[in-house]
């Protein structure tokens, strides 16, 4: 179908129908979005007052622009939009524990007062941030009237950031130290370089190096105050596509597994993602060393080439403590500005970008839109289920997850279904649903118990399946011991049963440090129950739909489009 | 802040309207900008543009629900900005799958009566949605008309993602039955 088809189809719609659909629905911002202005927190869209790229802010401005001319004010209200600042302030709010200052001796409160108050002059945010920022202060002041004095200095330095924020030039002026003693914090330096500026102890949101037009510098992306993470995924970005990229490396920071996605140069670099693991606990990187290399090529052209640093991770892969607690720690991401010309001016101060601890709900939105704009969404989600057959012999050359057929007794217990892959290119991630005939029972549980076993086309899989509201959830079980050992930690123990879901939802995630797939092969297997009133002849069957995919493991640079289908299954009763 | 609220403050040429619709519908508006284009940016101009729209139509116009009649020229704008692209290039991961999952149901041949064989279908999907649940329409119409993703339309109406997808697959067996009952496939 082409695009103007589809739209113009879809205009049947109604006003009405689009009114009611807009009454009942309810929205959160993507967390994908709210990233993406986190990250473009530089000094020129604190400036304008816009939150944009380089060309939002040309059409921000030509918008205000227009509208001051027709002298509706307009232009005005634009400039000051202020609302990621808002976002901003609000996610460093949470990242500095205040409730802490209830609890912690003077010395302590101090040091958080100064933080809010560096923080917040950075920021440089709304009155009702600093409101916030105020009362936070406050609060430990009211808690700890023994600090008393303490307390007053930090919350009048919050005082005198408060009224800078007034102005317009405060974000010129005003330098800032993250603090990032302690805080896991990753780094992207030009390695081989020496002359570049540091973000971290100059208050800039990039650290910056002035390249030759042409030139060819190493990128180091490096780690500090590792807290011994288990696994990390890093995405670097660089939107501007005369900035090439022509070779990465692994770097020296752990000893475990690590694989990249990106051995070599991808024609599209907007975005990269990058697996780093460990297979071992304890292991702790040292601080600056070098988790990748990426070597790099300036643009002819004069100007300010970013490449940032996006930080996700997910909570199934992250270390769990001695206590068996999870420890997701915040991180600060400090991105690298290449200036190319003498003229291109060293961005002002900013605040670096920040991964705030979150939920895995928050993660997920986010890495989904990583996953669309590094392009790979196309590919997979193209092609997912747009075929489906009902026999094996149908499919040509297609990948193929299928049900292989079997028969049954009436009254059978525990019948292996076997869950097939065909062709298999390297798919790393699928979530399937079967939708079994009505009368066939399958006891859902979660975890890895007898009604459901991983077999050999995947080795080291984690397999998820209904865990609530009729929908697999996310919960992960890994096949090694550590593994299971890991997840039962995190999530405990379950069961959960749901016989009144219409459909079985299974899901794997190869694990990334185990990528040897089968390409022909048996998947899973689950048992089913078969109804003694069945009668021979009888057939009962099992569609499947294959519900998300991805690609994965095979190392190859241009995710091509595989055909991929999925054939049903049938249990024939036998007498 | 309600939309009758921000609807008069835009009858009244209060340029604070643009701020609360920002806050409002910012999020669900660079969501379905950005599925349809593929592109942060591209979605902050559509964005952009579109409350450029919405501060000129209003008035004349004086909609029942801002938020329906925002979100119809956020499509819109994304619409023109696909068209001016060209057709090659198609927005993100939603709007392809959307176009591809819904091509399953119908499909037009490359004749010259084309334009009416869209037509008559765009009067069958009028006629179809009327036939169809309001909560299954409602997710219909979530996929296929604002290009969310099941996990977003997940969220904005409270069900799992499972459930929108099995919603979706229905509607779709659904729709191409109608089809074929009115003799359109």
């Amino acid at each position: 179908m082409k695009q103007e088809d589809f739209f113009e189809i879809m205009d049947g719609a109604s006003e009405q129908n689009i009114t009611d659909l807009m009454q009942h629905l309810r929205f959160r911002q993507i967390p994908a979005v709210q990233e993406d202005i986190t990250m473009e927190q530089t000094d020129e869209t604190r400036k304008k007052g816009i939150r944009m790229t380089k060309r939002g802010m040309i059409t921000g401005s030509a918008v205000a622009a227009v509208l001051l001319v027709l002298n509706i004010g307009l232009g005005a209200h634009l400039l000051s939009g202020s609302k990621q600042q808002d976002e901003l302030l609000s996610a460093i709010n949470e990242e500095i524990p205040v409730s802490e200052a209830e609890t912690v001796p003077a010395t302590t409160v101090t040091v958080i007062g100064t933080q809010i108050a560096d923080t917040a002059t950075t920021a440089q945010n709304t009155k009702s941030n600093a409101k916030t920022v105020t009362s936070a202060v406050q609060s430990g002041t009211q808690k700890q009237t023994s600090t008393e004095a303490a307390v007053h200095s930090a919350a009048k330095r919050t005082t005198v950031t408060t009224v800078s924020q007034t102005t317009t030039t405060a974000a010129t002026t005003a330098k800032q130290k993250p603090s990032d003693h302690g805080v896991l914090t990753y780094n992207l330096i030009p390695g081989d370089k020496t002359d570049w500026i540091s973000a971290s102890e100059n208050g800039l949101a990039y650290n910056v190096y002035r390249a030759q037009p042409g030139e060819e510098l190493r990128v180091d992306l490096t780690i500090k105050n590792d807290p011994g993470i288990y696994r990390y995924r890093l995405g670097v970005y660089w939107g501007n596509l005369a900035l090439q990229m022509f070779d990465s490396k692994d770097g020296d920071a752990y000893k475990g597994q690590f694989i990249p996605d990106d051995d070599e140069p991808r024609p599209n670099p907007e975005t990269r993602v990058l697996l780093t693991g460990r297979d071992g606990k304890n292991m702790v990187a040292a601080d600056n060393s070098v988790l990748r290399s990426y070597y790099f090529k300036a643009p002819e052209q004069c100007g300010r080439y970013t490449i940032k640093l996006g930080e996700h991770s997910q909570s199934d892969i992250i270390r769990i403590d001695e206590n068996g607690d999870k420890s997701e720690p915040n991180c600060i991401l400090y991105g690298l500005d290449i200036l190319v010309g003498d003229d291109v001016p060293v961005p002002a101060a900013a605040t670096p970008a920040t991964k705030i601890q979150g939920g895995a709900k928050d993660f997920e939105g986010y890495y989904y839109a990583v996953l669309y704009s590094a392009g790979w969404g196309n590919p997979y989600y193209t092609e997912m289920a747009q075929f489906n057959y009902s026999n094996l012999s149908e499919i040509g050359d297609k990948t193929a997850i299928y049900l292989k057929n079997t028969t049954a007794h009436a009254g059978d217990k525990n019948v292996p279904v076997h869950v097939c892959i065909k062709n298999n290119p390297g798919i790393g991630v699928a979530h399937l649903n079967i939708i079994p005939d009505a009368r066939l029972s399958f006891e859902k549980s979660y975890g890895r118990h007898h009604d459901i076993t991983v077999d050999s086309a995947f080795t080291g899989c984690d397999w998820l399946y209904g865990m609530e509201s009729n929908s697999s959830d996310y919960g992960f079980h890994c096949v090694d011991d550590e593994g299971l050992s890991l997840r039962n930690e995190i999530y405990g123990v379950e069961d959960e049963y749901l016989a009144s879901c219409p459909y079985w939802e299974f899901g794997f995630n190869a694990l990334p440090d185990d990528y040897n797939f089968t390409a022909d092969g048996t998947m899973l297997t689950f048992y089913v129950d078969i109804p003694e009133d069945a009668t021979a002849g009888e057939e009962f069957k099992l569609e499947t739909r294959i519900a998300g995919l991805r690609w994965g493991g095979t190392r190859i640079m241009n995710y091509p489009i595989y055909p991929l289908c999925t054939v049903d299954g049938v249990i024939r009763i036998v007498e | 802040m309600n939309d009758a609220e921000i609807i008069r403050m835009y009858l009244q040429r209060d340029e604070r309207a643009l701020q609360e619709t920002k806050q409002q519908y910012e999020s669900l508006c660079m969501t379905i900008a950005y599925n349809m284009l593929g592109n942060r940016e591209d979605a902050e101009e559509c964005f952009n543009d579109a409350l450029m729209r919405l501060w000129n139509a209003i008035p004349p116009a004086e909609p029942e629900s801002l938020g329906a009649f925002l979100v119809t020229v956020v499509r819109n704008a994304a619409r023109d900005r696909l068209t001016y692209a060209g057709a090659k290039r198609r927005g993100g991961g939603q709007l392809t799958v959307a176009i591809d999952e819904l091509g399953d149901c119908m499909q037009l041949a490359e004749h010259p009566e084309r334009v009416l064989d869209r037509i008559a279908l765009r009067d069958a999907m009028q006629r179809f949605l009327m036939t169809v649940s309001p909560s299954a329409r409602r997710v219909f119409l979530s996929r296929y008309w604002l290009c969310l993703s099941a996990k977003e339309i997940a969220a904005g109406t409270g069900c799992s993602v499972g459930r929108v997808n099995m919603s979706l697959l229905r509607t779709r067996k659904k729709l191409k039955s109608f089809l074929e009952k009115e003799e359109l496939l």
